[in-house]
């Protein structure tokens, strides 16, 4: 039997557990605590990391992991990133500043964007159509990124199945440029 | 008479929202008919002269406005900012009259010879595709995932994704149509090719297995 990762990271509210909860065969671990950030709408937040996973028809299994949100815990981002499959970042468009949040994440993620699949999901676009999510592929494309974005809504197992069938595409293409190096040679 | 359709090419999104309203806002009479159109081709496109990266792809548009700084004008098919109602609607009448004079090229030419040009080329995404032309389809956003990542031929993409060729070789058509892909020549990418980046936990046979195995968890 073989395990995986999958990792989950956002803003505080961006639905990380939710979205966990949405593909988990069980109801996700959380650690949240009650929230102590005043600018926040939120009664409790995750401080150390949520956990779910699912279970594949071999046995294998594949973990899902919620990074803490407040990028104070960003030491930690990097140890879950490690061995991950992919990474799903989600943005909350709700927030004052929502593509300001998006850098954080990316620049967290630097090093292991070189190589990681990773898919941008953006939440509450239907109640804050601003910014949109031309503005979140032009944010990308000043970073010299081409990352998939979609919108989200994380209580939707579909839209969570969909983010991570597109970090799968990514994984494809990988493979698929693998087996052509290997043929040429 | 059909309305000509007007496009955006790397814009800034508040020019973009302010053309959209300006093009409703127009009236239409017997020879001013306009209309905004989100994916191309078109007949004419706005873009931002001042963007290096603007150049309007071939066979986007027959007619090009370009937008500069200000005082920067230079020629008729130039305005500058801030963009004014009355200098688009006038570009436009003028633009129609001479687009009139042409008769459109049929979609059956250009299409083939976008086709044409891609058999030896690959393809790879500058810029996640808009809204509007991934139209929230799984399909096409798992075919422009693929080719975010990768430089690849229509053929292999339609190999990888499992979908018919004629379906990815329209979506590659369509990318190319609004300036979304660089063109890769064969030769150039077969030369530079090196060891790909992959993901670093996965051996080759765990990972097709594994990839397979999650669709088959979620019905996909």
């Amino acid at each position: 039997m073989h395990e995986y990762k999958l990792l989950f990271t956002g803003t505080m509210g961006a639905g990380k557990t939710t979205a966990i909860g949405a593909v988990s065969d069980s109801a996700p671990l959380v650690t949240d605590v009650l929230n102590t950030d005043a600018s926040v709408a939120k009664a409790r937040t995750t401080v150390g990391l949520d956990f779910g996973q699912f279970t594949l028809d071999n046995g294998d299994r594949v973990r899902l992991f919620g990074t803490p949100g407040q990028s104070r815990f960003d030491f930690l981002w990097k140890i879950l990133a490690k061995n991950a499959l992919g990474l799903v970042i989600l943005a909350d468009n709700s927030r004052p500043d929502p593509l300001a949040d998006l850098t954080v994440y990316l620049d967290g993620f630097r090093e292991e964007l070189a190589t990681l699949p990773c898919v941008v999901g953006v939440g509450r676009l239907d109640s804050h159509a601003s910014p949109n999510l031309d503005d979140y592929a032009a944010l990308l494309a000043q970073r010299g990124l081409v990352l998939p974005l979609l919108p989200v809504d994380v209580r939707r197992r579909d839209d969570v199945v969909l983010l991570i069938d597109t970090l799968l595409a990514q994984l494809e293409a990988h493979l698929y440029e693998d087996e052509n190096h290997d043929d040429a040679e | 008479m059909t309305a000509f359709t007007l496009g955006v090419h790397n814009l800034p999104a508040a020019e973009v929202v302010l053309i959209k309203t300006l093009m409703r806002l127009f009236p239409a009479t017997a020879t001013f008919k306009w209309r905004f159109a989100e994916t191309g081709p078109f007949d004419a496109v706005v873009t931002d002269a001042t963007n290096a990266s603007s150049e309007v792809p071939a066979g986007l548009a027959r007619g090009v406005l370009k937008i500069t700084r200000t005082d920067a004008a230079t020629d008729a098919d130039c305005i500058t900012r801030p963009i004014r109602a009355e200098q688009l609607q006038e570009w436009l009448a003028l633009q129609g009259e001479l687009l009139r004079l042409v008769p459109r090229p049929s979609v059956r030419t250009e299409s083939r010879a976008v086709t044409t040009q891609a058999g030896g080329t690959r393809f790879k995404l500058r810029r996640w595709p808009s809204a509007a032309l991934l139209q929230n389809d799984p399909q096409r956003i798992r075919l422009a995932t693929l080719l975010s990542r990768r430089a690849l031929a229509a053929h292999e993409l339609a190999r990888i994704s499992r979908l018919p060729a004629e379906q990815c070789q329209a979506f590659v058509d369509s990318l190319q149509q609004t300036g979304l892909i660089e063109v890769v020549r064969v030769e150039a990418a077969a030369a530079k090719r090196k060891p790909a980046p992959s993901a670093p936990v996965l051996a080759r046979p765990l990972a097709g297995g594994l990839i397979d195995g999650i669709r088959r968890r979620f019905g996909l």
